[in-house]
């Protein structure tokens, strides 16, 4: 396995990407020349405003760019130190890669139980699913109080972990979570970072994409930030929150330095 | 709403959530405008509004004979009614398969009437032609024509995903024609006859003749289109479809190979169109043309009545046109109407839906477009 000299923390790596480029409707550039990389075990967030590429990177790692006419056209990516940019999004799950989506992205109209299986369906042995669904409900008890009810009903707050249980259920490696905390009151954003510390604490690699800085920079322990398709800064989370420019535009604390 | 009140509200709000900061189950009472926004269908109350809807058409078909006819009125009622669900069943099979394929992959299949057309020639040249037992001649034409849907999902559908659905509505026409020609090459004496073995007897309880194919064809529908239920309730396969219908990204995203749920939906709308086919083809004595095909076109207003993206509509709104159609055969006889009137009923049915419900007895309100 490759170890990491881009991040400074040396070990194996689960996830890099070397000057990765990404094109929609084979003429829209939203990806230009990213290189990141994701250590085994720690957890690395993406900051960055709209447009800035990020949930297209995201598509890029899941294999889902097939979905929205856009393509690769440079650059290489791997998972655990092998090559990954031509998998189709169900052997990039087989690999250990599970993903979040923005919005939450559940199945309103299946239960709370349907929505878990589907996040097992590329296990094949059933046993493992239902021991990996009896624990999960065990983390989430309100999950198992509601494994009957039909999804939709359930609150923002609700179907996000929900949204994250259904990626546990494939037992994943490494979890990508995009905007986690988007469009939820502070105290269950809390609530959900949270249990991205936990997951964390389990040893899962997490990939954390958000707009909320403070939250991903008290999770993360290096960072990356986008803007217009490219990585303009990167550090560690300590260096990142003493940098001007970060706390400016993304943590909300300009006109600091004026008064 | 002045700032200071928008303000307390607020504020409100806060203090609630501060109340029950991990208490994430307590029961929510959920606004009438949250509760339209949610799909329908899939709610456990749905299949009761489904019987209720069917138990309250019957029961106005039979209000209005009961009081229009005397003497052997109800005999009659009876026996047309039979043979209405009978052939409502074939319609509600290849509505079925329609409305699969538009859940799984967007596209408004017109090549059905070409599945109904080669699945019932290959089921004669199986059955009659080659002397093979019933049941194994349509099991293996059944298996053949799934291959052969699922193929020309894979070989040409698939490239149509990315397409605009219209593109891909005209390339279903086109694959409709080459069918129907490959059909038309290769059987092409006429006179071929595909009689089923239940023949024509009949049975006749209590006065009311019922035939031994109404038997068979209700039977039929109902063990497949119960079969198809089971396996997207419960499999898994069925489950990653389901999820492929609602959201291919995510299920794609969740490890569901989407490429086989969109061949399978294929296969299994050009399954139901073989059955239907010959279910059709017997009810005509089992003469055998190729006009068979454009009984699809008559599952259009079940699909439509029933909702494009509801398959339980699809059954009902098949079961609905059937009764219907074969109703108005019974007892409408106006001599300016001209002969056969009933088989513009479908689409008389199909006509005020559009126009005032166009999403369809159950289907998803935003799902109109026809």
């Amino acid at each position: 396995m490759d170890t990491s000299k881009v991040s400074g923390v040396s070990g194996p790596l689960a996830m890099e990407v070397d000057a990765l480029s990404v094109v929609y409707q084979r003429s829209i550039k939203a990806l230009q020349g990213v290189s990141l990389a994701v250590p085994q075990g720690e957890v690395v967030a993406i900051l960055g405003a709209n447009g800035a590429g990020k949930t297209t990177f995201l598509r890029t790692i899941s294999g889902l760019l097939g979905f929205h006419g856009g393509a690769i056209t440079s650059g290489s990516y791997r998972l655990w130190g092998r090559s990954a940019e031509k998998l189709a999004p169900q052997s990039i799950v087989r690999r250990g890669v599970s993903q979040v989506m923005e919005g939450r992205r559940i199945m309103a109209q299946m239960t709370v139980e349907e929505n878990l299986d589907l996040g097992a369906i590329s296990v094949r042995s059933r046993r493992e699913t239902a021991e990996r669904k009896h624990q999960l409900l065990e983390q989430f008890p309100w999950l198992g109080e509601r494994r009957h009810s039909v999804a939709g009903y359930l609150s923002g707050g609700e179907q996000q972990m929900l949204a994250i249980a259904r990626a546990l259920m494939s037992n994943p490696r490494f979890i990508i979570l995009d905007e986690p905390s988007l469009g939820l009151a502070p105290i269950i954003a809390r609530q959900i970072a949270g249990i991205i510390a936990e997951i964390a604490a389990d040893g899962t690699t997490v990939l954390l994409v958000e707009q909320n800085a403070a939250m991903a920079l008290s999770l993360c322990s290096y960072a990356y930030v986008f803007q217009t398709g490219k990585v303009a800064k990167q550090g560690t989370a300590e260096d990142l929150l003493d940098d001007q420019y970060i706390q400016e535009l993304y943590l909300g604390l300009a006109g600091a330095e004026a008064t | 709403m002045s700032l200071r009140q928008r303000l307390a509200i607020i504020g409100s709000q806060f203090k609630k959530n501060a109340d029950q900061p991990v208490e994430l189950s307590s029961s929510r009472q959920l606004s009438s405008e949250q509760q339209k926004s949610l799909p329908q269908k899939s709610l456990p109350q749905t299949t009761v509004t489904y019987a209720v809807w069917i138990l309250g058409a019957l029961a106005a078909v039979l209000l209005v004979v009961s009081l229009a006819d005397g003497g052997d009125g109800r005999e009659k009622f009876l026996q047309l009614l039979v043979g209405g669900i009978a052939l409502g069943s074939i319609y509600a099979l290849l509505s079925f398969g329609f409305v699969i394929v538009y859940k799984a992959t967007g596209v408004f299949n017109l090549a059905q009437g070409g599945f109904v057309l080669l699945g019932t020639y290959l089921a004669y040249q199986f059955y009659v032609d080659w002397g093979w037992i019933f049941g194994l001649a349509l099991a293996a034409t059944v298996i053949v024509m799934a291959a052969v849907g699922a193929g020309i999902e894979r070989v040409v559908m698939r490239k149509m995903l990315t397409k605009p659905t219209f593109t891909a509505i005209m390339v279903t026409l086109a694959i409709l024609i080459v069918l129907e020609q490959i059909t038309r090459s290769i059987w092409n004496s006429p006179g071929l006859v595909l009689a089923a073995p239940w023949g024509t007897g009949r049975i006749q309880p209590g006065g009311v003749t019922i035939r031994y194919l109404d038997f068979w064809t209700v039977g039929f529908t109902f063990v497949l289109l119960g079969a198809f239920f089971l396996f997207f309730r419960y499999s898994r396969l069925g489950l990653g479809m389901r999820a492929t219908a609602f959201d291919r990204e995510v299920a794609s995203a969740q490890g569901v190979r989407v490429g086989l749920s969109f061949a399978l939906s294929w296969a299994i709308a050009a399954a139901v169109a073989t059955v239907a086919g010959v279910l059709l083809t017997s009810r005509s004595g089992g003469a055998l043309t190729p006009a068979v095909g454009y009984v699809a076109l008559r599952a259009f207003p079940a699909m439509i009545l029933g909702g494009l993206d509801s398959t339980g509509g699809a059954v009902a709104g098949g079961v609905i046109i059937g009764v219907a159609e074969v109703m108005v055969q019974g007892y409408v006889d106006v001599d300016w109407l001209g002969e056969s009137f009933e088989t513009v009923v479908p689409y008389l049915v199909m006509l005020p839906i559009l126009l005032w419900r166009p999403h369809g007895l159950f289907g998803t309100k935003a799902v109109e477009r026809v």
